[in-house]
């Protein structure tokens, strides 16, 4: 049949091109591992967060070392001591810490007094300091100040009552139980950072099939290998399904690479190890429905574009649009709430979302189906166009 | 000639290519002969390619009727194309696959039975004589080679018709003799048509028995090329009175 013929052939052209391979399948790989790898500490739970603070205690006194102790006990933060208020400015301004804190003369007397009238503390940001981040401090001092001026207070009045908590119980206010909630069952992964960027790469690496679908069809086109094709009697429909199959099978590939990639490389360099939780149902709708939207849409850029270096280019930076409003480069938990709205035009993050279903909701194949269901609908959408637009140029 | 007999026989062809200002093709009668080797002689962008598209059904003409064996072309062409062996200007094969590759691949698209295809092959390899080059890449054969492999393909569906969009442009004479060779063997031994596109007068006068000089869409000559020539007297070498002919239906202006 000319459809195995077509297949086999395409394979057989792909073979050599290493140079759309190499695109196809170590772009990827290398995206996942820097990604995870750099993307660690954003997410684990193992890893903690550390964000350095400095401090200049200009009040030394019991009390500003008492502050000085409990700052150290902040989770999320590594405490250093710095000798003089220049020296910290000159860190801060190199963004070389995010935070300092500098504890003014009078500190210790400022907690005694009922209403401190000059600022005890004072906080010096860097120039890289989140605002999330700076409340955060902002909170926990706050806390740390109230808890030292209660203590105080419950000192002055332990003379006459004996009953009084202590300082030390005040402050336990037992740990706050948490987890993590998703559709599905209970889960046995963690939202890891390679739980996020394999399905967000990948994602990104199928689309790019249009670079070697692109280029190998319109130079069939240009070297009248098409025309021939159809002195051959080859229907479009041959053609069109010629190009589908084979890289419908390159994207499935992909997808088991890069699992592989994130259960077994990345681990290699010091990451965490991809859990595959969901269903594997699932999975393989959700890869088969994203694989033949960007086949789909590649067809159409290969339709639109005129030379190869128009599809390169058109299909190349069309890739990179959907991949940064769909929550590929940029995840899209970061994102304010319009631009997540916004993130819904790209097909990138349907595909997206449905391959977080299964790797970091646990989902089900249900679960998927509205995913799958939009990128066939886009799917369609795109061959239908690309379809009308072949048969009237060529 | 009966116009009957003809092979291809067209009428009132006009084709004019969407959003150009200038049709392509005017008015264009012609009469293909069966049997015949036939030259389309006309400079760049006189309408040959086009004529050879319509001929192949890959383009829709704006107006006129073409048929086959005395068929119009269209109520058929499935079983037309399967009679025809196309050989188009460009290098239409793969040039990453090897020549084995290429042969193999169009081969079976051709849909020719398993057991046929190595025949196939083998038949096209030796009248182009490309034996010595089956596992080379496409992309790392000569100039001459190229175009022999692309005669090869064309030859694949053994046709009992040849189309040649000017098969021969940017080789050297060792190797357009050779082509042209294996093309009047083809039409001498197997009885093939051929249908041959050129702008080269010599080629056209060595290879063709009946020709149609074409310019700017029209068809300005066509006939028996002895004939022709008898017709037009002029001194020197028959090769310098075909150029001469053409020249005096051509203007001779410089073209785009
Ligand atoms: N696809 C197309 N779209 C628009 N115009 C075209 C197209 N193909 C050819 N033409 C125009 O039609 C005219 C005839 O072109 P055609 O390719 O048939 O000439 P040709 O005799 O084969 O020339 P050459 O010797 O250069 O191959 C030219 O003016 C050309 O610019
Ligand atoms: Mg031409």
């Amino acid at each position: 049949m000319a459809l195995f013929a077509l297949i086999h052939k395409e394979l057989l052209v792909l073979r050599k091109d290493w140079h759309g391979l190499l695109v196809l399948f170590v772009m990827p790989s290398i995206f996942i591992l820097i990604m995870s790898l750099a993307m660690r500490d954003t997410f684990s739970e193992r890893h903690q967060v550390s964000i350095d603070l400095l401090i200049f205690d200009a009040d030394q006194s019991a009390m500003s070392e008492e502050l000085a102790e409990q700052l150290a006990q902040l989770d999320g933060f590594v405490l250093h001591r710095v000798e003089d208020l220049t020296t910290m400015e000159r860190r801060l301004a190199r963004d070389e810490a995010r935070f300092g804190l500098v504890v003014q003369p009078g500190f210790a007397r400022g907690l005694l007094a009922s209403a401190p009238e000059q600022a005890q503390l004072s906080l010096l940001l860097s120039p890289s300091a989140g605002a999330q981040l700076q409340s955060l401090l902002q909170l926990a001092l706050g806390d740390i100040l109230r808890a030292m001026r209660l203590e105080l207070r419950l000192e002055a009045l332990s003379w006459q009552y004996d009953d009084l908590p202590t300082a030390a119980e005040l402050r336990a206010i037992g740990s706050i139980e948490q987890r993590y909630v998703y559709q599905g069952d209970t889960p046995e992964a963690m939202p890891t950072s390679v739980q996020q960027s394999v399905p967000a790469w990948l994602v990104f690496a199928m689309f790019f099939v249009v670079i070697p679908l692109s280029t190998a069809f319109i130079i069939e086109r240009q070297q009248g290998s098409l025309l021939r094709l159809r002195v051959m009697n080859i229907s479009s429909t041959a053609l069109i399904g010629g190009k589908i199959l084979p890289y419908y099978l390159i994207n499935q590939v992909q997808m088991v690479l890069m699992v592989l990639v994130g259960i077994h490389l990345v681990p290699l360099f010091g990451g965490d190890s991809l859990q595959l939780g969901g269903s594997l149902w699932g999975l393989f709708l959700i890869s088969s429905a994203t694989s033949l939207a960007a086949i789909a849409w590649a067809l159409l850029i290969t339709t639109v574009a005129r030379t190869h270096v128009q599809a390169t280019t058109l299909g190349g930076v069309s890739n990179i649009i959907f991949a940064a409003l769909g929550g590929v480069m940029v995840p899209k938990f970061v994102m304010p709430p319009f631009m997540r709205e916004l993130a819904n035009v790209s097909p990138m993050s349907w595909g997206l979302e449905g391959f977080l279903d299964i790797f970091l909701r646990q989902g089900s194949a249900l679960s998927v189906l509205p995913k799958v269901a939009a990128l066939l609908g886009f799917a369609l959408l795109c061959l239908i166009l690309a379809s009308w637009l072949f048969s009237r140029n060529d | 000639m009966e116009r009957s007999l003809a092979l291809f026989d067209i009428r009132g062809l006009d084709h004019r290519y969407p959003g150009q200002p200038r049709s392509a093709l005017h008015g264009v009668e012609l009469a293909i002969p069966q049997g015949s080797v036939f030259g389309l002689l006309g400079p760049n962008g006189a309408g040959k390619t086009t004529l050879l598209s319509i001929l192949l059904g890959l383009i829709a003409p704006s107006e006129g009727q073409v048929n086959y064996r005395g068929e119009a072309l269209a109520s058929h062409l499935a079983a037309v194309r399967a009679e025809i062996g196309f050989v188009p200007q460009e290098l239409a094969f793969y040039p990453m696959l090897t020549v084995q590759e290429n042969l193999a691949f169009y081969v079976r698209c051709l849909k020719v039975a398993k057991p046929w295809r190595e025949a196939r092959i083998e038949q096209a390899v030796v009248a182009t004589r490309l034996g010595d080059y089956l596992n080379r890449p496409a992309s790392q054969l000569s100039g001459g080679l190229k175009r022999r492999l692309n005669l090869a393909i064309g030859l694949l569906n053994n046709p009992k018709v040849l189309f040649l969009d000017e098969p021969t442009v940017g080789i050297d004479p060792q190797s357009r003799n050779f082509i042209l060779e294996t093309i009047a063997r083809l039409n001498r031994e197997r009885g093939m048509s051929v249908v041959y596109t050129s702008h080269y007068m010599e080629e056209v006068e060595q290879l063709c028995d009946h020709i149609a000089i074409i310019d700017n869409g029209r068809i300005l000559v066509q006939g028996e090329l002895a004939g022709l020539l008898a017709a037009h007297p002029g001194e020197g070498s028959a090769c310098s009175r075909l150029e001469s002919l053409y020249l005096a239906h051509t203007d001779s202006a410089l073209r785009e």
